[in-house]
């Protein structure tokens, strides 16, 4: 899958069928070319990433029970504070099973303090394409 | 048409490649609303490391990119009459939160997506946009809701996290 991040999200815990809660971490790769122009001079790790940090964990949880998932909508975020080249994040998320989709409930950490809260819904992938 | 090019975009926006996600903007009513193109190309960087063996769908556009380049369009509208391309010095909007933005059918290389963006209103420093993304007649992304505030250069700074309040 095309991806902004260039550092793979390892998965680090998946737990319970319904709802499943995941831990995963990732690194903000200082060598992520998007660096250059996010920005000149002053590298931030871009906002909508964070979502995608969240959203790569749920993909690899949801694989990791048997389905393939979706991204259907971004039910809100909130950022709290930046990410920066070389932080080592931390991704905690608890999904609930809504039939036809997964509601997630994550949030992105950075030395245990929570960075960005994202609340993610998907839909199964089967109807893709 | 167009209203502002990648130079006069640069202009405005901080944001340089590959990071800029916005070709160019077809129509803009100051302190109202805006259209803009953004031309999605399968040499951008989120596709280098496919596999040749990847399927068709690893092809779609990262949902989150899409999103992104919308933010970018509300972010010319909101500052087109003080702009401020600097990240380092004075004010500069940042993106706080949002809400329900859904996202239609997936977005693949070669297609051109058109944001509108509408600002809904203005409070204080703080500005509300929604919206939507077409790819011709297909809707491919609803936003119905984004805050962007305007907050001096230093709050990006590495500092302890503000705690809840």
């Amino acid at each position: 899958m095309a991806t902004p991040l260039t550092s793979p999200v390892s998965l680090l815990t998946v737990e319970g069928e319904d709802p499943v809660t995941l831990s995963a971490s990732v690194l903000a790769d200082p060598g992520n070319p998007l660096f250059a122009g996010h920005y000149p001079g002053f590298p931030i790790f871009p906002g909508v990433c964070l979502i995608e940090c969240v959203h790569r964990s749920v993909l690899l949880a949801a694989a990791a029970r048997g389905r393939r998932l979706a991204l259907d909508q971004v039910r809100s975020s909130r950022f709290r504070a930046p990410a920066f080249p070389g932080d080592h994040l931390g991704v905690t998320a608890r999904i609930t099973d809504r039939g036809a989709g997964w509601e997630c409930d994550g949030q992105v950490l950075r030395d245990g303090q929570e960075i960005a809260k994202v609340r993610l819904r998907y839909r199964s992938a089967a109807e893709e394409l | 048409m167009t209203v502002i090019d990648q130079a006069g975009l640069k202009r405005v926006l901080p944001h340089r490649h590959p990071m800029l996600l916005l070709d160019r903007v077809t129509e803009l009513v100051p302190g109202e609303r805006l259209t803009a193109i953004k031309a999605i190309a399968g040499n951008e960087p989120w596709y280098r490391d496919l596999a040749d063996d990847a399927g068709p769908d690893a092809y779609a556009y990262p949902e989150v990119l899409l999103l992104e380049s919308w933010c970018q369009a509300a972010g010319v509208l909101a500052t087109w009459e003080h702009p401020n391309p600097d990240v380092l010095s004075g004010d500069v909007m940042l993106f706080g939160s949002l809400s329900n933005v859904a996202f239609g059918a997936p977005v693949l290389p070669g297609s051109v997506v058109e944001h509108r963006i509408r600002l809904v209103r203005a409070l204080g420093d703080t500005l509300v946009f929604e919206g939507e993304s077409f790819v011709g007649d297909r809707r491919v992304l609803t936003v119905e809701q984004v805050l962007m505030a305007m907050r001096a250069a230093q709050s990006l700074r590495r500092q302890p996290i503000l705690q809840e309040s």
